[in-house]
Order: C-alpha cells, then structure tokens, then sequence
C-alpha cells in the first residue's frame, strides 16, 4: 500500500444527495485515488451504489434526485452547469451488477461506444474491438463468433464483454457495481483477477457485497452506513484493525 | 352430496355453453365458406371486377387457332374461349391503340360482322377456318374478379401506414422517454383509450366531413387513409409506447454509461430492441385495415378499380363486399370476397402469434 502514486483522481465533497425526499447520501467525503482500486462496502440500501453512481452522474436518469457538495474528477467539478456530461462518461466508464450487452453482436456491442465517438473505419474499429477484448481477457474465447449475438455468451462472459465495451472508449476510471453478483464462483475468480490487471492502467472503484471480494481485491475499503462513511482506509486496516467498532461488526458478520 | 350436483349442474351449464358458442363460430364460418368457395379460382383472384367489352383487332390472322364452348352470358348464348394455342393470333390483339391479347374465359360477342349468338362449336370452326388477314372481333371480359379490390386493400394498408406510422412513433417515444409523468400525460392516455373505443363509423362521418368535402379531396383513397390513419393512431401509439416503455433500463444505462446521447440512445438502442413490439402493433392495424368498412365506404368511396391516383376513389374487398351485399344480393359473391378476407386475417393474426412468442423466447430471459 506504500506506492509513491497518491494523486486523488476523484474527489468527493460534503456530497448530499437526495432521492426525492429521502438523504442517501449524508456528507460524504472521501478520494478515489490514482491507479488504485476503492472498494465500497455496507449492507444493503446504505448508499454505496448511489456514491458510485453520482460519479458518472448515471443518477441523472432518475427523476428526483438532487445533490449538494461536490464531486471533482482531476480537480473539475463534475456537476458545475454546463459541464459536458456525454464526455464525462467517456472517461468514468461503468459495469453494472446484471450483465447487459446490448442485443446485438459481440463486435457491436464493443464499437457501440467508439462508433459514437466518431470512429468510423472499420481496420480502426477492428482494432478497439481486438484490444477491447484482450484487456478483459475474452479475446481468445470469442475471436472466432464475433458476429453472434452477445446473448448467447455465458453469464461470466457477458459481463467480461461489459467490461471490454467500457473499456473500448478508454476511460480513466471504471466504475464498478457489484461486477460479479449475478455470476458463478469461476466467473467471478476471472473478474477479480482481471480488476488487478486493469489498475495498472485504470483507476477502479467497486461496489461489493462480498467482503472477501473488497479485501482481495482493494487498496482502499470505505465503509458505509445508512448513508454515511463510517471509515475509510487502507483495506488491510480496515479488515485486520478497525478503528469504528461498528465497521469490526459489519466485517465481522453482524449486519449484512 | 348437495355440493358435488351443484358442481356437476354448473360444470354442464359452461360445458353447454362454450359448445354453443363454438358451433356459432363454426355455423357462420361454414355458411361463408359453403356458399363462397365455388366462386373463388384464377379469375376470380386475378380479374377485374367489372366486366369490359371491347372491340379487338387482329393483325395477319390465319384462323385463330383457339378453342371456344357455348357459354350463357346477360340471358343469351355466346361463345366463350377455353383455351389459346401459343402463336395464335388473338395474343397480339390491339384495343383502342393499347395491347389487348385474349384469354381464357374471354367472351366472342362478334366476329367481323357476324354475331355470335346461339352460334354452335361446328359453326364457329367452319368460319374460323375462312379467317384470314387483319379481322375484327367483339368481346367481354367478364367481371366478378377481385384483383383490383386487393390492390386497393394492399395501397390501402400502406398510404395509412405511412401516414400513421411515423406520427405515431414520435408521439410514443415523446410519451415514454420524454413527458413528465403528470396531469398532461394522464390526459393523453386518457384520449388516446377513449379515441380507440370510438366506432369506426363516427370516424367516417368525420373524414366525410374534413377530408372529403372540406378539404375537397372527394371520394378518395387518399381521404380513406386520412381517415383510416386516425382510426389506427391510438393503437399504433399505446402499442408502441408499451413497447418502448418494455426496453429494460438496464439497456439505456448502458448505452448512457458509454458516453451516448439520449436521442442516440433512442435510435440505437431502444428503438431497435422495441421493434417486434411496434411491428405488432402495425399487424393488428393491418388487421384492423381489413376489416374496416364504415369509415372506408364513407371516405373512399366504392369504385371497384385500381385508380390512377390516390386522388381517385378506390374500394377494399370488405367495402365490395358489403356494397355487393347490400345492393345486388349476390350473397355467394359475398362470400367468397368474405373468405379473401378471413384468410388475410388469418394470416396477420398468425404472424402477430410468431413475432410475440419469438419475442419471448429471443429477448429478457
């Protein structure tokens, strides 16, 4: 945990954010720093997913949500007026907890994002599509069934293909909700391995519900409370020496 | 013991009438078919629906070298061709400077100057046998075909389409991705399943009105699509909106998660996942097309041609059918347009059966 790299990527800041009526969110402050991966633990409903969502301001979507505080990303506030959000999501890309390829090809799937962004050329297409794939360890299992429908892939599969669609616009951060819930023990080994492979050159924040998840494979564990950080620190602190006791009873099995 | 006969008497009475309302179904299904089917053949199908007479002249006859049987035709005997050789001259007919080759089912009225009435086989093969050079002959194409009224359907169907189609897909992608939910959208739902449950008739009465002699379009089949476009917006809409609003979120978080814009990702992403739901809606309107008599014979009138433009009146087979009824009683005619139709019906049910259980088993498992 002693890398010299401590440059925050994302900064969050006395960030509020409110369902309609309801806080999820109770003045959160806390840095996704550089390179690392952030894990987000809590038991259900206690905002962690909100927390990952606002930062590519997917909670948009939602009628009825309103933050206050701030979110930076490399020292910009991410939810100034006016500030461009479709190019925000080229660069925080996400992996949401189900698998959802869109219902079309493989290949599609993957230049979907590209092809928005302008890039028409096939041979450059091609390109994304092959890189894509190998980052998220896929290539060599569907090199060859590139035109069949991303449908037809295994569960694991389809969520590795997610990965290399996100990865296809090359973001600097990816965001990650709950990446391995709806998958298999083997599946979720390959996603885990391939998230210690992707912070050399991404920054990664995860949401996990399963603890040894967040120990194995986090630099930095937040732990959240009915909308609240109750600790956030270096995940071999967080799981061998808590400093909150009621952070030593969530890892302990109390709540959950 | 009291509860088991109660049970058995209930059981017989919904036995009894589910039997009825089969053999109902059954009983109109085999009355149209029984006295419609002896009609329906080749002619019948590919024919025009009102006879023609013409005069046709042939060019470099050497005999005509087809075959004729008697045929009654209006109350008198004439002759009728049963079959045409290949190379004979009748196919290279001229009629009023257009092309007019003769066929099967034709009717020989007049030959030069020679009427055909109560002439026998031997009498025609006789004269046949002298005629030679550039000739003259008088002759009906029967009617009582349904061609025309199946193109008209066909255009029908399709100018009401183009017009409703795309009016209705803005509106339902403004409904479901769009509007606030509120007092505004609770109204236009509330219009658009009030406007469905209109009948087709009041609908008639107005395109008379607006199209036909406000507008000045006349009996047309472009006042008939106007009309009938009105008549299938509230199904095209609520069927479409229903579709869009069936793309799971998870879909336009993805796409929005990749840096797409939301009418990027409308026209990507939902709008194609939404299309089997759309084409069924368009089927059940094709259906609805069909069927549809009161507001087309106010609106398009009941000529049983294929017009030049839409600006002509153009009758559907259900139209015919119900004017054929009405005003000559022919009921077997009837009938037979009547099967035509239940067969186009059936077909469009069927392919709306394929699309959804497709739909179910491809998509949201």
């Amino acid at each position: 945990m002693s890398k010299t790299n401590k440059r925050p990527k994302i900064q969050i800041k006395n960030l509020d954010f409110y369902y309609s009526d309801f806080k999820a969110l109770k003045n959160v402050n806390l840095d996704i720093l550089e390179n690392k991966v952030t894990a987000f633990i809590g038991p259900s409903g206690c905002g962690k997913s909100t927390l990952l969502r606002t930062m590519n301001r997917i909670n948009d979507l939602i009628e009825g949500t309103r933050i206050e505080g701030k979110v930076l990303l490399d020292d910009e506030d991410i939810y100034q007026d006016n500030y461009n959000v479709t190019t925000l999501r080229t660069r925080v890309g996400m992996v949401f907890q189900k698998p959802n390829p869109f219902p079309m090809s493989i290949y599609e799937n993957i230049a979907y994002g590209p092809k928005l962004n302008g890039i028409k050329h096939k041979s450059q297409l091609d390109e994304i599509v092959e890189q894509s794939l190998r980052s998220a360890a896929l290539w060599g299992e569907v090199k060859d069934i590139l035109q069949s429908n991303a449908l037809s892939l295994s569960g694991g599969q389809q969520q590795r293909l997610c990965i290399s669609r996100a990865l296809a616009v090359s973001p600097e951060v990816l965001l990650m909700d709950e990446p391995t819930s709806a998958l298999d023990p083997i599946s979720t080994l390959k996603i885990e391995d391939l998230i210690a492979e992707l912070k050399k050159d991404y920054t990664i924040a995860i949401v996990t519900h399963n603890m040894q998840q967040g120990a194995r494979v986090s630099d930095k564990t937040a732990f959240f409370l009915l909308g609240e950080v109750i600790e956030f620190d270096d995940t071999d602190t967080i799981f061998s020496n808590p400093s909150n006791p009621k952070t030593e009873e969530y890892i302990t099995g109390k709540y959950s | 013991m009291k509860a088991k006969t109660q049970d058995k008497v209930f059981k017989g009475i919904m036995l009894f009438c589910t039997v009825l309302v089969l053999s109902l179904l059954f009983l109109i299904l085999g009355f149209v078919l029984i006295k419609g089917i002896g009609l329906i053949d080749m002619h019948f199908l590919t024919g025009d629906f009102d006879a023609k007479t013409v005069y046709v002249d042939l060019q470099n006859v050497d005999g005509l070298n087809i075959e004729v049987a008697p045929i009654e035709y209006d109350t008198k005997d004439y002759l009728k061709i049963t079959s045409v050789e290949s190379g004979s001259s009748v196919l290279t007919g001229i009629s009023n400077g257009e092309s007019f080759p003769l066929k099967k089912g034709d009717i020989l009225r007049r030959i030069e100057d020679k009427n055909t009435v109560g002439m026998t086989v031997d009498e025609f093969n006789s004269l046949d046998s002298q005629l030679s050079g550039s000739i003259r002959l008088k002759v009906t194409r029967p009617g009582e075909g349904i061609f025309p009224l199946i193109i008209n359907t066909l255009s029908i169907i399709g100018l009401s389409l183009l017009i409703a189609l795309p009016v209705s897909l803005f509106s339902a992608i403004y409904l479901a991705e769009y509007a606030k939910k509120g007092k505004l959208l609770d109204l236009i739902r509330f219009t658009t399943s009030a406007l469905s449950g209109i009948p087709s008739i009041v609908f008639g009465l107005f395109g008379m009105l607006a199209f036909v002699t406000t507008l000045k379009l006349g009996f047309s089949m472009l006042s008939g699509a106007l009309t009938l476009s009105i008549v299938l917006l509230p199904t095209l809409i609520s069927q479409s909106e229903e579709a869009v609003r069936r793309v799971p979120l998870t879909f336009r978080e993805g796409s929005f998660a990749l840096g797409a814009t939301k009418l990027q990702t409308i026209f990507k992403v939902i709008l194609p996942n939404a299309l089997s739901g759309i084409v069924v809606g368009v089927l059940l309107s094709v259906g609805r097309i069909v069927a549809e008599s009161a507001a087309l014979v106010l609106t398009a009138g009941t000529v049983a041609l294929i017009p030049n433009t839409v600006f002509e009146s153009a009758s559907t087979l259900t139209v015919k059918a119900y004017t054929v009824a009405k005003e000559t009683g022919d009921i077997a005619l009837a009938c037979a347009m009547g099967i035509v139709t239940i067969v186009l019906i059936i077909v469009v049910n069927s392919a709306v059966g394929i699309i959804r259980k497709f739909d179910k088993m491809s998509k949201f498992k």
